[in-house]
Formats: structure tokens, sequence, C-alpha cells
């Protein structure tokens, strides 16, 4: 079938048998190798992409699902001002050790600060819970998350 | 941080920005056009002979290989210590545990690759198998290795000085008990994975290992390659933890890429495939006996381990050893007595996990102190400080410690601690149906390599044409963040920023053998080299310099980007001095063999191996509080402490990075991960069932460090990667005595908490 979806801001129309996974459309026939996979079985969250802005996990996700949908992953947002806060946060707080679910992580915390700029630590421990790490101990995430949320809400981006 | 690099002081690391960018390359993110996959076919049965194997996967779509054993022109055997792992089980050879690989399907895509491999018929005869150690033991259990000496057991080990026997008589308090820990998975978020080419001349493989050197080594036996036409890259892991310290995925993806030629092949286990194929902790029985006078001086130690090994030997041996160093734990006693086994069986095998046997010894040791000192009466903190080792001591294993010695400090300092002084407070502030309690546990992780194995390591660092520094790295980073350390420890006495310095992860052609990412040695190891081969560098930096300027080399000085004559004020920049230099004089190279092996100790010990004994350690003190559900048995900890002497701190967000990791996966161990085999299967397939902890089961653990100054460190330091895994089982498991009793069998799930709390008979749990 043909699907036609809008990943990162271009527009893509790819001619798919309607079962493939996301997660492997993205990684093999698009090049997008920030969306990992850490499970296959949607517990672990290194997959996770933001689909239409909400976070969704891509080995869950059929190209089916896809059509007519925006898709975001690392990629999309990384040069923006908007985010940069957060990912500087992540780099000079040390949220990241190993870094596989990094990429993951980035996007769970921006689908929850897209909807609540102001969160508590508690509301992130719960919105990161998906995602799996098995380095850092989440700590340090946790503070990459809480302050780079302070800053940018001071630059009231 | 602006400004040249200084130890002391936080530094990201240097690879940070691009792994939150999602720039970094892993091994399972190679990719390009006309990228073949290669899926194994796995026994799935736990014993028996291999009769047959189909041709079906041939003809089907997409195939472009089959590999199987006869096409192997090596060995056909990996393993370090025991080359016992068929690469892939020829036919009429053994099957001896689920996993084991009968053959490789490489297809142009991995469902094909799949499909194909599924495809193929497998006929084997099954044989009787053995799943526990102590039967495997029995005169009458099946043979794992029909024609080795000693049978299924793999090896056997002890460590004896004095009479501990008689010793125990005359203690006025005993304790003993005997202790069940189960497998414990790595589940790194990065399976095991990697590409490879073979060009009909030369294998060339990137892979997620913790030691390329090593694995050159073992394919060009596997394979019947010579060493100098296999080249192994490690690009920054995906996590490791012990898990990819030896071959795992190397074997089948070379013999994948061999059965290609001109093809790159690649290969990622999946999540299930991980899980039942890559070594585990091994599973254990800890029987120990402790005692003490009724003064509170701990006199003797008894103590029998056994190991699963499973299928293979894998690193078992040097497990085994190690974990009999840390039997005695961290205090003086007057007579030992250990003994340790680790046993095939057709589980799943066991093999390196970050404190590779020391949990197994010290998870059961700091419970029966514990209960010493509360028979006693006495504070368990102070208890243990009456015992702890302090410099000139005779450890467990009788070393005499010579060099930094931190038990008593670390005891000191947690002492203060408000979670420590406020316990009472804590104890007593539990709400209606709960019950608090604080435990804690004093512990100690051996520095490097034992004797029997030269713990060595060579540097290399470049001054380039542009005038930056290229360090090529020896040792692979599976995020534990070594190669930023050693650009930080580069970049304080060459004083430079951090981004003047390019870091090379390490690859068999260009960087230099230096062991593996393992046993706390990465830093430690590398740092004394790399320091020797900067001083090297920097002495023809300051000669050339001297000779361009026409100046004294006491008169030149090295800042940031420049080398400055100090009367004149004259700058050469980096890149002109570079200029001057031709490769070898500005490339630099040292080698550095760490003191940490023994020759042999005062004592009468029997494993003569890897592991046994070392002669320097890093210690800490873990405090956990703990809160019980009394109506669910759910335990909760919701704060925690960890204090430690690693030597000197180079990069405080790092030196904390490491102890909380250790301390996530530690708490992993005591409460939640119980990796779970039945009749050689494992239960617990996937991350829904083994489960690991989230950001909703960990506490913010607080972290001090004790900085002595380790003389024989670079910069003072010592490792400490798998010191802090060892402390939270413990610690969590003493807060918890007080509450419902003794535990011996982990996790401390809710279900053995609840059952011990109603006082239900002793929980035996798995071997
Ligand atoms: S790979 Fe999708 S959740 Fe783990
Ligand atoms: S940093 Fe390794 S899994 Fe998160």
């Amino acid at each position: 079938m043909k699907v036609e979806f809008n990943l990162n801001g271009e527009d893509l129309s790819m001619e798919l048998s309607g079962d493939e996974r996301v997660l492997d459309i993205l990684r093999d026939r698009v090049g997008i190798p920030s969306c990992r996979e850490g499970c296959g079985t949607g517990e672990c969250g290194a997959c996770t992409v933001l689909v239409d802005g909400e976070s969704r996990l891509s080995c869950l996700m059929v190209s089916a699902q896809l059509d007519g949908k925006t898709v975001t992953t690392v990629e999309g947002i990384r040069d923006l001002p908007r985010w940069a806060p957060l990912f500087e946060s992540f780099d000079r707080l040390g949220a990241v050790q190993c870094g596989y679910c990094t990429p993951g992580m980035v996007l769970a915390a921006v689908d929850l600060l897209t909807r609540n700029p102001d969160p508590s630590r508690d509301e992130v421990r719960i919105a990161l819970s998906g995602n799996i790490c098995r380095c850092t101990g989440y700590r340090a995430i946790v503070d990459a998350v809480m302050e780079g949320a302070e800053i940018m809400r001071g630059l009231s981006l | 941080m602006r400004g040249p690099l200084v130890a002391g002081i936080s530094v990201p690391r240097i690879e940070g920005m691009a792994k939150v960018r999602g720039e970094e390359r892993y091994a399972s993110d190679i990719t390009g056009p006309g990228i073949l996959w290669a899926v194994a076919r796995r026994a799935g049965i736990p014993s028996g002979i291999l009769r047959s194997l189909g041709d079906e996967p041939v003809s089907m779509d997409g195939v472009v290989a089959v590999c199987k054993a006869d096409s192997i022109e090596g060995e056909n055997l990996l393993g370090v210590l025991e080359p016992d792992q068929p690469v892939l089980v020829p036919l009429g050879g053994r099957i001896r545990y689920r996993g084991d690989p009968v053959a490789v399907v490489v297809a142009d895509t991995r469902e094909r690759a799949e499909a194909a491999a599924r495809a193929l018929t497998v006929e084997i005869d099954p044989l009787p198998a053995v799943f526990d150690p102590p039967e495997a033991l029995s005169p009458d259990a099946p043979l794992l290795y029909p024609d080795r000496e000693g049978g299924n057991l793999l090896v056997s080990g002890w460590v004896r000085r004095g009479d501990a026997k008689s010793v125990l008589e005359d203690c006025d308090l005993v304790e003993e008990d005997v202790f069940r820990f189960p497998m414990q998975e790595h589940a790194y978020l990065e399976t095991e994975s990697g590409v490879a080419l073979y060009d009909g001349e030369n294998l060339e493989m990137e892979v997620s290992t913790q030691n390329p050197w090593r694995d050159r080594d073992e394919l060009s036996r596997a394979l019947g390659l010579p060493r100098e036409r296999i080249r192994v890259k490690a690009p920054c892991l995906g996590g490791g933890f012990g898990g990819k310290d030896g071959v795992v995925i190397q074997g089948i993806l070379g013999a994948a890429a061999m059965a290609c030629p001109g093809r790159t092949v690649k290969m990622v286990f999946s999540r299930e495939e991980s899980f039942l194929c890559s070594p585990k902790r091994h599973s254990s029985v800890t029987e120990m006996t402790l005692g003490c006078s009724s003064d509170g001086f701990l006199r003797a130690i008894r103590c029998r381990f056994t190991l699963d090994s499973g299928a293979y030997a894998s690193m078992s041996v040097p497990v085994l050893t190690n974990g009999l160093d840390h039997c005695c734990g961290a205090y003086r006693f007057e007579a030992v007595e250990l003994e340790g086994r680790a046993v095939y069986t057709n589980n799943p095998f066991g093999g390196a996990f970050r404190a590779f046997g020391a949990p197994q010894v010290m998870g059961a040791l700091e419970q029966l102190v514990d209960r010493l000192a509360k028979r006693l009466g006495m504070d368990p903190l102070e208890f243990r400080k009456k015992n702890g080792l302090v410099r000139g001591d005779m450890n467990g294993s009788g070393v005499v410690l010579t060099s930094t010695v931190g038990a008593v400090p670390c005891l000191d300092r947690a002492l203060e601690q408000e979670i420590w002084t406020s316990r009472e407070e804590w104890r007593n502030s539990a709400p209606e149906g709960k019950a608090r309690s604080t435990g804690a546990a004093l512990i100690c992780h051996g520095q490097g390599f034992g004797p029997g194995i030269p713990d060595f390591a060579n540097a290399r660092i470049e001054l380039t044409e542009e005038g930056r520094f290229r360090l090529y790295s020896g040792i692979p980073d599976m995020g534990q963040g070594n190669g930023s350390t050693y650009v930080h420890l580069a970049g304080e006495p060459l004083c430079q920023e951090r981004d003047r310095f390019d870091l090379v992860q390490p690859d068999t052609d260009r960087s230099l053998r230096s062991g593996p990412a393992a046993a706390s040695r990465t830093t430690y190891i590398y740092g004394r080299a790399l320091l020797a081969a900067v001083d090297e560098l920097k002495r023809r930096m300051y000669v050339k310099a001297g000779m361009v300027l026409g100046a004294r080399e006491d008169d030149l000085v090295l800042l940031p980007g420049r080398m400055r004559c100090i009367s004149s004020g004259r700058e050469l920049p980096l890149e002109v001095l570079a200029g001057f230099m031709e490769l070898p004089e500005r490339c630099s190279v040292a080698g550095s063999l760490a003191p940490v092996s023994f020759p042999g100790p005062e004592t009468d010990y029997g494993p003569k191996n890897s592991g046994f004994p070392h002669c320097i350690f890093s210690w800490a003190v873990h405090v956990a509080r703990v809160e019980v559900d009394l109506f669910t048995g759910q335990v909760s900890v919701p704060r925690y402490l960890a204090v430690t002497e690693a030597g000197r701190v180079v990069n405080p967000q790092m030196y904390r990075q490491q102890v909380e990791g250790g301390v996530a996966q530690g708490l992993g161990y005591a409460l939640f991960e119980d990796f779970s085999v039945k009749n050689g299967e494992v239960v617990s397939k996937d991350l829904s069932t083994y489960i690991i902890p989230t950001s909703m089961d960990l506490p913010e653990v607080e972290c001090l460090a004790v900085e002595l100054d380790e003389p024989s460190g670079p910069k003072g330091l010592k490792g400490l990667g798998e010191l802090p895994l060892i402390g939270p089982l413990p610690a969590v498991a003493n807060g918890l005595a007080n509450i419902c009793g003794p535990l011996t069998a982990s996790p401390f799930t809710a279900e053995r908490v609840f059952f011990s709390l109603s006082g239900g008979a002793r929980d035996e749990g798995r071997v």
C-alpha cells in the first residue's frame, strides 16, 4: 500500500506492505538510526517517536498507522532553538552514559514539556517511566528535564 | 568548562552531545545499501547430539548463504580460558544448552533471514540433561563433556589460613546461613550487534565488544584466519556491564560474513535471543559461617560457595576466584577457610557481570556481620569499624594491604550522616500499615586482574598537523565514560581544553592492545600508560619548540593551543609546532603494567588463575532506608547513601554516574531481577517478565566521596566501576531483616517479603 506521512518536516510517500514496523521503516528504509530497538515489544522506550506530537513506540506501530501522520524524531528537533536548552541540559548534567536510551528519553521529555512546561519531579518520573535506562539510575535524567524546562520557561519559548 | 582541563572538576563526556542528538553510531546503527542480515538458528533443546540439518533455506527468497559448522575452517571453538564453546555445533556434536547455534542464515532482509532460519529442519537426539549444580556433581549425573577430566566440575578452589574450624568452636558467637541468589541478566539496552565484511582475504568487523583484541585472537583460532587478516573495531557500546566481555555474537557473525565474501553482513540479536545466549551473573549458593568474640572482634570465617556455570566455562574460573578473594570482605580474620566450585549444567552460561562473583559472597557476608552486631547489641557500623581493615592489616586472602584502605574513613563519614543518625526517627515515623528501617553494608572491590594475567595497557596519543591532540583509546567505552576520562587525564598535563581533543575508539588497526573494559581496571591502568605517553609527547614538544624559538626549554610553557616563551613573550601555535615535527615525533606511545598482582600470599590457596588475590581495593559504605507495606510485602527504598573511597576523583560527574548506575543495577538485583530458568529454558524472556528498575523505582542516591590519594593510580585514582553494585543487596537485606527477619533468597519481591512477614517456612529459593 501507499503510505504518506511527514517525517521531520519532509513529506514522504512510500510503497509499503501494511504490516511493516515503523521502527524498521525509520531505521532501515529512511535512515533514522537514532530511533533504536531495545526490546521490540514495547517495554523499553528506546524506539520512541512523536506522532502528531505525542510520544509513541515505533516498534509497536505498523506502516498503515503512519498514513497522514506527522512523525518527529530527534533529528527533527535537535536544531530548533526551542529545544536547545533541553539537549544542553542532558549533556551538561551528565544524563547520558551509554546513550542508547537517550534520544527516546529526550522525545518522551519533549512530549511531557509540550503538555506541561512546568512539571514536578514526580511528574517527570512518571512521564519517563516507559523509557528504560540501564546505566544512569535516572536521577541525572530527571535533573536534565527539570533544568531544561526551567531554562525554557525563562526564555518563554 | 572553559579553559584547560583540571582534575577534580566536573566535565561532561566528550561524546555526550552527539549521543543526545542521536548522532553517535553504535554497531547496531551501521547500515547501508546492499547490506545482508544474518540470523542464527538455535538448538532449542538443552542436551543432545546434532544429527542432521536440512537445506530448506537454500531455495528460499532472498537467501544468500546458509552457514553450518562444516563451512568453518578453523577450530570452531571459542572460550578464553577453556575453549569449550563451538561457533556452530557440528553434525554429531553435542548440544549443551538451548541457545547453542547450529546454523546461520544470511539473507537480503532481516525478515527473510528469520523466516529461513525458522524453516531449517534440525534433528537432535535428546540426551539427559542436568540443571542443578549439586545434582550435576552426583556420580550418576549426565556429563556435559564426557571426556573431560573432572566431569561436570569445571573448577574448584580453596583458601586456607589458620584453623578456621577450631577457632569457630572457640568463638563466643557464631552465625551461619545458606544464601541463594539467582542469575542476573545485563539487559544492556543495545543487544549484541555488529557488522562484518570479508573480502576473500581479510575480515573486518565492527561490533559491540568490550575487548576487540581478544576477539581478534579468538576469531583467528576459531575461524582459521591469521590474526593479521582480522580487524575488529569497537564503537561506543550501548551498555556492556561484562556481558560483552567475550565472544557472543562475533563468531557466528564472522562465519556468516566469510560465507558471503564481498558483502557486508549485519547481525543484531533480538532481546529474547540476547537473554538466552549472553552470559549471566552466575546463580549461586553461598554457605557461610562467621564467628566473633563477645567483645566484638571477628575471628574466623568458613564459606563454601557454588556457582552454576551453565553449559560453558566463559569467565567462570576468574569469577569464582574473584569471589573467593572477596569472601572475607573488608575485615580482619584470624582464620579463614573458603571453598568455591563452579559447575557445568545445561543452563544458559554464566560469565562476567559487573563485580564478578563479589555480590554473591558479600551479599551473604554482610548479612551475617549485621546479625552478629545485632546479637552483641552494637551499632552495626561501629561493629564494622572495629573489624574493618586498615593499611598494614592482612586481609582474608593473606595479602598485607600496603596501598590506600578506605574502609574505616568511609565508615566514619557514614556514621555522621543524617540518614544514619536519624534512623530511630525514621523507624518510628512509619505510618499505619507500614514498617520502616535502615540497613547498611561495608563493601570493597579489587582493582584489575589478579596474578596469572599481566594487567597491562598501551596508550597512544598524537599531536596532529592541525595542532590538535588525537587520543587512541585502547579500551572500549561501554558507557562508563572512560574515553572522556582519558581526555580529562591527558588534558591537565598538556594544559589543553577538552575541545582540542579527538578521541579514536578502539580499533585493532589503529590503537594499541590494552585488555578489556573489565575488572574496574580501565581508567586506572590505561590512565597510567596514557600519562607516561603524554609526558613523552610533551618532552618532545618542548625540545622542538626550543629549537624553533631559539629558547631554553625551561623558558617555555605549554598553554592552550600554543607554546609560549616566557622571557620573550613569543608564541608558537601548536599547528605551527606540529609542522616542524614528523609523524613519529608527534606520536607517542607508552605501556604500563599495573602493580595490582601479587606473587603469592601467606595462605594456602588453590585457584591459580586470574582473580586471586588482589592487593589494591576500592571501598564503600552503603546505607539504605527501606519501607515495607505490611499488607502486601511491597518493599520500597526511598533514600540511599553511598560513601565511596576510590582514590582521588578526577571527574566528579563521571564518578557520580558510576556510583548511581551501579547502585541502580544493584537495587535491581536486590529487589526485582529474577532471571528465571526452568529446565534450561529462560522463563523471563523479555523486559516485561524480567523486571529492571524504571524511573519510578529508584531513590536519588546521595553520593559522597572519601578521597584518599592512591600513589599507584593516575592522579591518585582507583577503579570504581564494579564496587557500587555490591552494596544494595546486603544493605537492603539488613534493613528488611529488622522488619521481617532474615531473607536468604533474593530478589526481595513482595511475595518473598510477605511470606517472611507472615512467619512462613524458610524460602529456599532457586539455585
Ligand atoms: S524497542 Fe520499542 S519499546 Fe523497546
Ligand atoms: S544511558 Fe545507557 S541505557 Fe540509558
